[in-house]
């Protein structure tokens, strides 16, 4: 793990405890896979486009975050990555703070979101990915299902979607993606920030699919007092734990 | 009828998007002879085709969904151009077309 991953991991549990509400367990799972993406960085070249300056930029590429639970994660990236964030920023995802693409309210909402973004790109033949990170959970919603079967059929090659595989299932839900035409990058470390670039660079340079990066990772990653304990997975952590875990990570 | 209508529509509205979710087949074979790259059949999609218009529609573009008899559209936010056509015998062909230059989420209204 390193420095930034631990400094993240410690800034989003600083905002959860601020808010008094949040999945302290869920968001450290993904936080590794939203730092991947904003400063993965191959040959010097960003893996993700953007301008924390411009965040409106035309030709960036987009994030569309699905798992709602990994808010805070993605509002301390965004927020190391130097984009000015409000002083008070809303619970779900919302489009008017600066760094966030799209406004989600439920679940797998963000990934239907995110094919539809990949069609537009598509039919104008512009030069931009969409990245949506979506939970293993939000599998279980028909609508998931739907949209991962339509971005197939209309061959959607700049959407990739990374699951956040959290709790594994006995299901052969990998096999189900590549049946359905998906290409299907499986990490063995979805913690190494190395690992998780590469996987986005080789889904960058996929042709005529759409991609899914299968992430196995963590819940509650970087704190050992409380990895794969499912009574961690949706607390906040009381000041004692917060400096043990400052303690840990710093 | 509405076949004809959008066809002729979408030679001005050069950002229109069909959606047509009929089934077994489209119903809309003008417009997608005439337009075919702007024309999306997605049968069996009615969970996915809300949120997927909006997706498309953050692109600047207009998106008509056609053959969704329930959904509602009170969630999405005013900057999302999306419309959902619904067959009404009271409905005229010119509010319908006034609907479509407004901007922002709607359920515009066709004659049957």
């Amino acid at each position: 793990m390193n420095l930034r991953q631990r400094e993240l991991r410690l800034a989003a549990l600083e905002r959860i405890r601020k808010q008094g509400q949040g999945h302290s367990g869920r968001v450290l799972s993904s936080i590794d896979l939203i730092e991947g993406l904003y400063f993965g960085k191959e040959n010097e070249r960003q893996i993700f486009k953007h301008n924390p300056k411009i965040p409106q930029w035309e030709e960036r590429d987009f994030f569309v975050l699905s798992k709602l639970e990994a808010l805070p994660g993605l509002y301390s990236v965004l927020e190391k990555d130097g984009y000015g964030l409000p002083e008070v920023l809303p619970m779900l995802p919302e489009r008017r703070v600066p760094g966030v693409d799209v406004s989600v309210k439920h679940h797998a909402e963000g990934l239907c979101l995110a094919v539809g973004m990949a069609e537009a790109i598509k039919m104008d033949r512009r030069n931009q990915h969409v990245f949506c990170l979506m939970g293993d959970y939000e599998l279980d919603h028909g609508r998931a299902w739907e949209a991962i079967m339509t971005a197939a059929e209309h061959k959607l090659e700049r959407l990739c979607l990374i699951i956040d595989e959290n709790d594994p299932r006995d299901e052969p839900i990998q096999e189900r993606f590549e049946s359905f035409g998906w290409k299907v990058i499986k990490l063995r470390d979805a913690h190494d920030h190395d690992e998780i670039v590469y996987g986005y660079m080789k889904a960058r340079l996929t042709l005529r699919k759409p991609t899914c990066i299968w992430a196995p990772t963590k819940k509650s990653a970087g704190v050992p007092f409380a990895e794969r304990k499912p009574e961690y997975d949706d607390v906040v952590f009381s000041d004692g734990e917060f400096e043990e875990i400052r303690h840990i990570l710093l | 009828m509405i076949d004809i209508k959008l066809t002729q529509i979408g030679l001005k509205m050069k950002n229109l998007i069909l959606v047509d979710l009929s089934f077994p087949r489209g119903v809309f074979p003008e417009f997608k002879k005439v337009y075919d790259p702007r024309y999306l059949w997605m049968p069996c999609r009615k969970e996915l085709v809300l949120s997927f218009a909006a997706g498309v529609a953050s692109f600047g573009k207009l998106v008509v969904v056609y053959g969704l008899t329930e959904g509602e559209l009170n969630g999405f936010e005013a900057t999302v151009n999306v419309k959902v056509l619904r067959h009404d015998p009271e409905a005229t062909w010119q509010d319908f077309e006034e609907g479509l230059k407004r901007f922002g989420p709607e359920v515009l209204l066709i004659p049957e």
